[in-house]
């Protein structure tokens, strides 16, 4: 009996045995992929204190120290009592990532960006006379320059990162001219996938 | 009609912290040309008069006048509407080099008093022009029918006489650098001055930094300028839609277009928009400063003697602590005369 037990457990052992790597393979996760995506959502402020939002998506290439991240972005502000801007763009970066999670990122990016005067807006009719309405905007180019230093949280088992943004760009033609503003984002990331 | 689209709505719901109700008083717009310009209305505007505020420069701003004490004084007791004019200020779009003319000023304060009169009914309306905008308001008033509109001048160190601006200020800088030499007061720093203005009877654009200089070295600017300006005044940034880099881009640019031109025969400085003064009638406060060297008082004193109001509906109030800027030299003496002449009219 003790025989046919130990027989059992040695032929199940080996039958294990037999069985183990495959299925060893089966449940280890799939490698990496070479790239990731990620959705930032932000407060951005134009001069910091004219508020808004954005949102991005990141497109970041490579795992290492070096990477690459391509986005697109959609966004606002408003100056209070001035106007209101929303912008679209894209950019292309360069990141910097150490190994506890830290990354750097400096970036360049072209948008357009639409402005509409916060208020009534009065204008001339053709006879002369003086109607009111809103603003139908004004279009622009929307060229800038980033820096972005941020915390990624997914050495930590955290799909998160956070980030901080400051950023100068253009708007063209303002009275004919390009019309420089600062603005800084803060906001936070998350990774879609591993 | 002007119609906002879905773009203006995504805008607004993004920007969900941005209010127009943020802003004390009542912002609108008035697009002329091209360009959409600011006018923030403020005050007791049930009191039967609004004041327009037109600044100087050209390109300066009436914003950042808000913060100024005898504009708030005048805001107790009637409306002001604080006005950016083209290319200057929190204005913006897209105002050419082609619309930079006294012209198309003179069309764009006319569409702000026309606005003013749609959303104030039945209020008069006075204009209160300092320095350029003096000048400007001046010009808009020599036609009869922009006179018909306007209740009262009030015009603060500007006249209209831009040529006769450079020549009297050379003159002013030039007898008061004498003036000190001949007092033996630091010869060895203003003789130089006053050689300077025996070297050019005439002053060209290449001349104006120079001799802005001295003009302020003499007090011909402010006679208090460590009153600073009003940029010293952090609710001006913090609590007011004005806009500082706004400010300077536009600043620069109309400085470019209308003053150092490239072709100094097209620069505003040397074209006379004092023709019509004889056509102007309205009732005019002219308020100005007694040592005011960069439009001196014989200019003011000329626009009394030209213009065709009445005797009794005209008084020209010399401050006497006051230089160039009036309303920061003299500000009791600016508040009382205007709300003095605003009820009498």
């Amino acid at each position: 009996m003790s025989v046919a037990i130990a027989a059992a457990i040695v032929f199940a052992g080996a039958s294990a045995r037999a069985v183990d790597p495959p299925s060893v393979t089966a449940a280890a996760p799939p490698p990496p992929r070479a790239f990731r995506l990620g959705i930032d959502v932000g407060y951005f402020g134009d001069f910091l204190t004219h508020p808004g939002a954005v949102v991005r998506g990141d497109f970041v290439l490579g795992r290492g120290v070096h990477r690459l991240v391509v986005a697109a972005e959609l966004g606002s502000y408003g100056h209070p009592g001035d106007y209101i801007g929303l912008f679209l763009g894209a950019s292309v970066g360069y990141r910097v990532a150490s190994r506890v999670g830290i990354f750097g990122e400096a970036a360049a990016g072209v948008g357009w960006l639409e402005t509409f005067v916060e208020g009534d807006l009065y204008q001339r009719a053709p006879d002369g006379s003086v109607v009111a309405g809103r603003d139908p905007g004004h279009a622009a180019f929307m060229p800038s320059l980033s820096l972005a230093a941020g915390w990624d949280f997914q050495r930590r088992n955290l799909p998160l990162a956070i980030y901080l943004r400051p950023r100068v760009f253009w708007q063209y033609p303002e009275n004919t001219q390009w019309l420089i503003h600062g603005g800084v984002e803060i906001g936070l990331t998350w990774w879609i996938g591993r | 009609m002007i119609q906002g689209g879905p773009l203006h709505f995504l805008a607004a719901l993004f920007a969900a912290f941005s209010c127009t109700g943020c802003v004390d008083g009542d912002l609108f717009y008035v697009r002329s040309a091209g360009e959409d310009m600011p006018v923030w209305v403020r005050g007791d505007t049930g009191a039967g008069a609004i004041v327009v505020m037109v600044h100087g420069g050209p390109g300066g701003s009436s914003l950042d006048r808000t913060v100024n004490p005898p504009l708030q004084r005048i805001e107790q007791e009637f409306g002001v509407a604080y006005w950016d004019q083209r290319a200057a200020g929190n204005s913006q779009g897209d105002a050419t080099p082609d619309t930079m003319t006294a012209e198309q000023y003179a069309a764009d304060l006319d569409l702000v008093v026309d606005a003013l009169s749609v959303r104030y009914p039945k209020r008069k309306i006075f204009l209160l022009g300092e320095s350029w905008g003096g000048a400007l308001t001046g010009y808009y008033l020599g036609d009869p029918q922009h006179g018909k509109k306007i209740a009262g001048w009030i015009d603060v160190d500007g006249t209209p006489d831009e040529p006769g601006i450079l020549s009297a200020s050379r003159t002013w800088a030039h007898d008061g650098a004498a003036a000190k030499v001949q007092a033996g007061d630091d010869v060895a720093r203003w003789q130089p001055v006053v050689d300077w203005y025996d070297a050019r009877p005439a002053l060209t654009l290449d001349d104006l930094p120079q001799h802005n200089d001295y003009v302020n070295q003499l007090g011909g600017s402010s006679r208090y300028p460590d009153r600073g300006s009003s940029f010293d005044t952090p609710g001006l940034f913090l609590e007011s839609p004005f806009d500082l880099l706004s400010f300077l881009a536009n600043s620069d640019y109309t400085t470019q277009q209308l003053v150092l031109t490239k072709d100094p025969s097209k620069s505003i400085l040397f074209r006379d928009l004092s023709g019509n003064l004889p056509t102007v009638t309205v009732p005019t406060l002219l308020l100005w400063g007694r040592y005011d060297g960069m439009c001196p008082l014989p200019l003011g004193q000329a626009i009394f003697a030209r213009i065709g109001t009445a005797p009794a509906d005209k008084s020209l109030v010399i401050l006497e602590d006051a230089a160039h800027k009036g309303i920061i030299d003299a500000p009791d003496a600016v508040a009382d005369a205007v709300l003095a002449f605003v009820h009498a009219h």
